[in-house]
């Protein structure tokens, strides 16, 4: 049996060949609408159904120990089918196979639960009320484009500064590029069609003592390569490796702490997550956005409209923003969460009951943030601070109670103690006890908001009915100076 | 072996792990569990170090990582240093036979043979067939480490001396056939005297006041040196169960924890927990069982998770 692979080097297609004769990586339209006539032929014309054609390619290179520790170029493809007839789906199938004989073997597995399922009450087939595949392209071509070759001399590059001062790097580059096709085809008939185009781009550095007395980490990732500054990520790992050499125990307390926006990040992700999807808020009744149920009303009661964090806070998925450079949104909105500190909305899922709010679909929900608020400079915040501590990033999040969204988690990759506006000296890790409603309720002051290290983990997203878009998740924050930030007590671990 | 799997959480079966569930039984035991436990009043949290007497479940959780993961090679070499991170271990070539982890009774073993066991296979994905077992702990000193045909070379001055056979231990595990195989753990049984120790109840009656864990989780730092333990804890008093606590948590170091061993279950007290865990860039995961007994540990820190600095 031919595979999806195979299919690729098919004569008939092969114009899909690369330049150099390799096998491409992703599909092209031909292919994909290719897969949906062939589809169309098997499945009897009384059925409705949505077609997802998914494929992916990435290219990974790993180091450690200033050493070439692993390259992969991975590929795959994901082909999901969803039967429906007269409104109730049948059932979902999920293949990588895009022959005839495992397209003809889908169908009729599906088909054989006809009657023998209960019926799922689901959005009717014949009018999408949400829009399947509604998401944001981010694609550069220079992403997609990029060589393996390039990533494996950039390991070279990027660990030389590491050897010399006699320091161990591990670190991580990739690249990967996705195409979702769907396609739906009506019992009458009827038929509709999107594509959504994503890439990614991520490098990861830590740089390590060889006693393991210092550590110092720093990454990026975009849907850009070129924005994806890799010799400024190596600079920035070896600096902090070296600065955070030989720490000194202080003692857990309540510090004025500033926050890089790699940490705010940690904070802003969980504050994201409370905001939606709305259906946690109207049916579980729970949860810090909660106010209860209003009989006289009969509805439930929520926070839109009050104060939930800082005055000077704003959050919002904003496909216009410039990291996203010249790509325009595609039927995605600007969404505001929260403004100058009022939350003004929630997200919502594909849900027809909550139709206002259609828009802001599970796509937005996994895809960015962008948090804004100030443009006081990390200089200026150190400069001010009498004591302090000055964080890198957080590890090991663990939740602790649902109400108060209070987390646990640890400090890593340097913290430092900041005295009269100096930084004075290495500090050992602290585990901590925050909630973001506290923390972000705490600012002292705001910066200028960054993207920060935020890859989607891909090559293994659930294919989701309807299709919805890859998500290549942007967080865009500033670095925070908090008051109070609660450090419990201090960990060994460097 | 005879020992029994969990039944709810992963294992190395087929079909047949599904279909011969006791599920009336099981939800019967639930439902009595939760009727005991209703009983119970909740007490708030009292700070301070305890006699603690955890479950299978928490030994497997806090085992596999503290030993499971620490001992994977590439592990401890930095491989994992931009992902997870690295291990306590810091220093493999003074370490394996010398450092004394924590009580003589800790005898831990790694294996891919174990019935049941999440990460049972006849080849590992370097093609090496694994030994049935290998010591991982002997006596509470650490005699071995997972490895892969690489891995095992960075150490082959130790296998030499000690006449370990020069050989991967077959721990190489890649998620999916695209995936490029990584080090993994292999199921871990914690081997204890067939004659003798106690069932989790004996324990529990042995205990004049202190704290038990019931399927607690466990949350490790990146070097897998300390860690917090949060779920449902009891007060124990005379030996029975008189109280739920609330909002407690048990802040260790791993060389505590292991050290403060005071006594193991026994062998038919043995339970193996499956568990879902990731590693590698790009993240792969992985499943391994760990099957421990329950076991009580002295001196343990109990704290207030909800309390801020």
């Amino acid at each position: 049996m031919k595979t999806s692979r195979s299919d690729l080097w098919n004569a008939d297609q092969a114009s899909n060949l690369m330049q150099d004769g390799t096998a491409p990586r992703v599909f092209d339209e031909a292919v994909e609408l290719d897969i949906f006539e062939r589809v169309k032929k098997i499945c009897d014309e009384s059925y409705s159904f949505v077609l997802g054609v998914r494929s992916w390619w990435g290219v990974g290179q790993r180091w450690a120990r200033n050493r070439a520790a692993m390259t992969s170029d991975q590929r795959d493809v994901e082909i999901g089918i969803r039967l429906s007839k007269k409104g109730s789906i049948l059932g979902r199938l999920l293949l990588n196979q895009t022959d005839d004989v495992s397209l003809r073997n889908a169908i009729d597995f599906l088909l054989k639960g006809e009657g023998k399922y209960l019926h799922i009450e689901d959005m009717p087939v014949a009018g999408y009320t949400y829009p399947p595949g509604k998401g944001i392209d981010v694609w550069s071509d220079k992403t997609f484009n990029r060589a393996m070759h390039e990533n494996g001399e950039a390991v070279i590059r990027l660990t030389e500064n590491a050897e010399s001062e006699g320091m161990l790097s591990a670190g991580f580059i990739s690249t990967w590029g996705a195409r979702q096709a769907w396609f739906v085809r009506n019992a009458g008939g009827r038929e509709s069609k999107g594509v959504n185009l994503a890439t990614e781009a991520q490098c990861s550095i830590t740089v390590r003592h060889p006693q393991g007395v210092g550590s110092g980490w720093a990454g990026q990732s975009s849907f850009e390569v070129e924005r994806v500054d890799m010799n400024k990520i190596a600079e920035v790992a070896l600096d902090k490796c070296i600065r955070s050499l030989n720490p000194v125990r202080i003692e857990p307390g309540r510090y004025q702490t500033i926050l890089e926006p790699q940490a705010t990040a940690a904070f802003a992700s969980l504050l994201l997550r409370e905001l939606g999807p709305r259906k946690k808020i109207e049916f579980v009744r729970g949860g810090p956005l909660f106010l209860g149920y209003d009989a006289a009303l009969n509805r439930i009661r929520n926070k839109i409209g009050l104060k939930i964090v800082d005055e000077r806070i704003s959050l919002s998925h904003d496909p216009e923003h410039p990291i996203y450079g010249t790509h325009p949104s595609l039927g995605v909105d600007r969404v505001e969460m929260i403004r100058n500190g009022i939350l003004t909305d929630l997200f919502s899922d594909h849900d027809n009951s909550v139709q206002e709010h259609y828009k802001i679909g599970e796509a937005l929900f996994r895809s960015s943030l962008v948090l804004e608020g100030g443009n006081t400079s990390m200089e200026e915040m150190i400069a001010t601070m009498q004591r302090g501590l000055l964080v890198t990033r957080f590890s090991s999040l663990q939740r602790l109670d649902e109400q108060s969204v209070l987390y646990t988690g640890l400090t890593r990759d340097g913290l430092w103690l900041v005295e009269d506006g100096k930084i004075s000296k290495a500090v050992k890790n602290f585990r901590w006890t925050e909630s973001p409603f506290f923390v972000f309720n705490n600012v002292a002051e705001i910066g200028s908001s960054i993207p920060v290290f935020s890859p989607n983990s891909h090559g293994r997203t659930p294919f989701s009915h309807p299709p919805t878009a890859d998500v290549v998740k942007s967080i865009v924050v500033p670095p925070m100076k908090i008051n109070d930030f609660s450090f419990t007590s201090t960990i060994d671990a460097i | 072996m005879g020992d029994s799997v969990d039944k709810l959480s992963y294992a190395g079966m087929g079909y047949e792990y599904i279909r011969d569930q006791p599920n009336y039984r099981y939800v019967d035991e639930l439902w009595d569990d939760l009727i005991e436990r209703a009983k119970l009043p909740v007490v708030p949290v009292d700070v301070g170090k305890f006699t603690v007497l955890m479950d299978a479940k928490g030994m497997s959780n806090c085992l596999r990582a503290c030993i499971g993961f620490a001992t994977e090679i590439d592990r401890i070499f930095g491989f994992e240093a931009n992902a997870g991170g690295t291990s306590y271990i810091t220093d493999p070539y003074d370490s394996l036979g010398r450092m004394k982890l924590g009580s003589s009774a800790w005898n831990i073993t790694g294996s891919r043979s174990i019935p049941g066991g999440c990460s049972s296979v006849k080849w590992d994905d370097e093609g090496v067939v694994p030994p049935d077992q290998f010591d991982i702990v002997r006596d509470g000193v650490l005699v071995d480490v997972q490895t892969s045909r690489e891995g095992h070379m960075w150490v082959r001055d130790y296998y030499e001396r000690n006449l370990k056979p020069e050989a991967s231990n077959g721990c190489m595990l890649a998620a999916d056939a695209i995936d490029s195989p990584l080090i993994r753990s292999a199921d871990l049984m914690v081997q204890g005297d067939a004659e003798t120790g106690y069932s989790l109840d004996e324990l529990r009656k042995g205990m004049e006041k202190g704290i038990e864990w019931r399927t607690p989780g466990v949350s490790f730092d990146f070097q897998m040196a300390t860690a917090l333990v949060t779920g449902q804890a009891f007060e124990i008093k005379n030996g029975k169960r008189v109280a739920r606590i609330a909002n407690a948590g048990m802040l260790f170091r791993t060389s505590e924890l292991l050290e403060n061993l005071v006594q193991l279950g026994s062998v038919d007290s043995r339970v193996g927990f499956g568990a879902r865990t990731g590693k590698g860039q790009p993240s792969q995961a992985a499943y391994n069982s760990v099957f421990a007994p329950p076991g009580v540990f002295k001196d343990m820190a109990i704290i207030d998770t909800m309390r801020k600095a």
